[in-house]
């Protein structure tokens, strides 16, 4: 599979006065082709200074930066034009209207006024196009950008936090605009610290903590390496009996408040069923229990706060460090 | 091109660009109206022996040779706006961040500090242009209705065209400067502190302590370019070609550096 972003080794440093501020250590990354590949941490993790030295904003200390194909900075022009990008905050021309912004990016690449109309109908603004910008919302500014990046019909869209500022009714769409763009054979590469929305969203993931990679992989890859494993909870009138009939078949269980846990995959509740039954054991709940991206973020940017995880990782796997 | 084309319509729409040049605009009407009072009810003998001149009388607007002429306070004003006008165009793009918006797009950097600098420069030499034809085209009614075109020949327009041309050009420099220094700085502020900071108290105390400096001084380099007179002090003589060496020797340094600065320097979050 290509990789439409590759980074080996990035480091950033930053110095101010005698203090030295290690922005990214040793970041290793790469982005697959195709699909909505989310960028998580905390604040001050490093996204934002790892999407400033991936379009050249920022160079780095060290470590090659691959971007299409080509390296960072001397091939930049090329993958430049091949990608669409907001960083940060949306930084517009606020004396000038929301069309008049796309107009004068798009003059840049030589791209028509047609093309502007489409962006700013696929967000949604073509109504109040024609209000200066600093009349805009944040969110309507977002979605100017949005469009803006969706000006080029890029292969590559990089997106550092694209729902700041958003209601839920425009997260929804931003949501679904990702999914339906990378639907159409796009990379979408999206930071973002609304984790329901990356998870709901998102291929693969990876997380990062005090500038380091600390787990790379799809959102179930993600979850199951960081040892939480898919479970069941089932409530029966007897749970010493319940309880018994379970671990006779080889099942962990433990006992969570008034229910059990018992550690298989939901699709195969039927089996827990079936065994209580057969033990006179008849169950009065069941439900799967999951555990969510945001539970297994949590735990990981808190043990690299901590010191006892973390580190560079060189695959999809999550790095032993942080299995429990 | 497009990139200057671009860079040109942004900077025309920046607040501060416009209203310096509506500013401008209301000055000349105003001088306009000014002229065409005070030369009313005047004999043409009492406007053409006025020891300040009058406006009235076309060939007081330039006097060869010399930095005396109606024009002349036009030049002052210029060289104050266009400055002015590039630093906010360059400073805004920093405090806005739309540095970053912009290199999202065309990321050689180099090349964006280019088409930034040229269109600051065409801008203000076209402007300055038009801003002189305005304030001398203010006093069209006192000359026509009050005094008179008398003395006025092919040699004196041609004169005049010279003169404004070349206070054009050094609009257009002082422009240009100002975007360099807003680029090192990457604020407006900046730009504009340390350009006074340097002409009044620098270069003052330099007049004063080591008056044989002086030729290599803004002040007297802008002086002597602007009458394209040779310029003797008891200390020193500057010829115009020399001045005008100097002040584009002073200006390549300084966009030198702005360049440089820029394609070095980080791109950070807006300010």
């Amino acid at each position: 599979m290509v990789n439409v972003i590759e980074i080996e080794g990035l480091r950033k440093t930053y110095r101010r006065r005698s203090r030295t501020t290690v922005a990214v250590d040793g970041l290793d990354l790469a982005v697959p082709e195709g699909g909505v590949y989310g960028f998580l941490g905390p604040n001050g993790s490093g996204k934002t200074t790892t999407i400033r030295c991936i379009l050249g904003l920022a160079r780095p200390t060290n470590g090659d930066l691959r971007l299409l194909g080509r390296s960072v900075p001397t091939g930049l022009r090329e993958s430049v034009r091949r990608t669409g990008a907001i960083v940060e905050t949306p930084a517009l021309f606020p004396t000038m209207t929301g069309r008049e912004n796309l107009r004068l990016l798009a003059a840049v690449d030589g791209i028509g006024n047609g093309r502007v109309d489409d962006s700013l109908g696929v967000v949604g603004l073509a109504e109040r196009a024609d209000d200066l910008v600093k009349r805009y919302s944040l969110g309507m500014r977002q979605r100017v950008a949005l469009a803006a990046a969706l000006l080029k019909d890029p292969e590559l869209l990089i997106l550092d936090e694209p729902a700041n500022g958003l209601d839920p009714a425009g997260m929804r769409e931003v949501r679904h605009l990702l999914r339906r763009l990378a639907d159409d054979g796009r990379t979408v590469f999206v930071s973002s610290h609304i984790l329901a929305e990356i998870e709901s969203t998102c291929d693969r993931v990876a997380i990062l903590a005090d500038g380091r990679c600390v787990a790379e992989g799809t959102v179930d890859e993600v979850i199951s390496r960081a040892g939480h494993r898919s479970s069941v909870l089932v409530r029966v009138a007897d749970l010493d009996a319940g309880e018994r009939a379970l671990r006779a078949a080889q099942l962990t269980v433990e006992r969570v408040g008034g229910a059990l846990r018992v550690a298989v995959a939901p699709d195969e509740a039927g089996e827990v069923t079936r065994l209580l039954a057969h033990a006179d054991q008849w169950v009065t709940e069941l439900r799967p229990e999951r555990f969510s991206l945001e539970d297994v973020f949590l735990e990981l940017t808190a043990r690299s706060a901590n010191g006892d995880g973390g580190g560079p990782e060189p695959s999809v796997t999550m790095p032993q460090e942080v299995v429990v | 091109m497009s990139l200057l084309m671009t860079e040109m319509r942004r900077a025309l729409r920046r607040r501060a660009v416009r209203t310096l040049i509506a500013i401008a605009v209301v000055g000349c009407a105003f001088a306009g109206v000014v002229s065409y009072v005070g030369s009313a009810g005047k004999t043409l003998a009492e406007l053409r022996f006025d020891d300040e001149g009058s406006p009235a009388v076309m060939t007081d607007w330039w006097i060869a040779d010399s930095n005396e002429g109606f024009l002349a306070v036009a030049m002052f004003f210029l060289f104050l706006g266009a400055f002015f006008g590039g630093a906010t165009v360059a400073g805004g793009e920093w405090r806005a961040g739309t540095v970053t918006t912009v290199l999202t797009w065309e990321p050689r950097r180099l090349r964006l500090h280019g088409a930034r600098s040229a269109s600051a420069a065409i801008l203000s030499f076209v402007i300055s242009l038009g801003l002189q034809a305005l304030f001398l085209a203010s006093f069209l009614p006192s000359v026509f209705l009050n005094g008179t075109t008398e003395g006025v020949d092919g040699e004196f327009w041609a004169g005049l065209a010279v003169v404004m041309a070349r206070t054009s050009a050094i609009t257009a420099g002082a422009a240009v400067l100002a975007v360099a220094l807003a680029t090192v700085g990457r604020n407006t502020a900046f730009a504009v502190i340390t350009m006074f900071a340097w002409l009044i108290v620098v270069e003052g105390l330099i007049r004063g302590l080591k008056p044989s400096l002086s030729r290599w001084l803004w002040g007297e380099n802008i002086g002597t370019l602007m009458t394209w007179a040779q310029l003797e002090t008891g200390d020193f003589e500057r010829g115009p070609v020399i001045a005008a060496a100097t002040l584009l020797a002073y200006c390549a340094i300084i966009v030198g550096l702005a360049a440089v600065s820029f394609h070095r320097r980080d791109i950070a979050a807006a300010t």
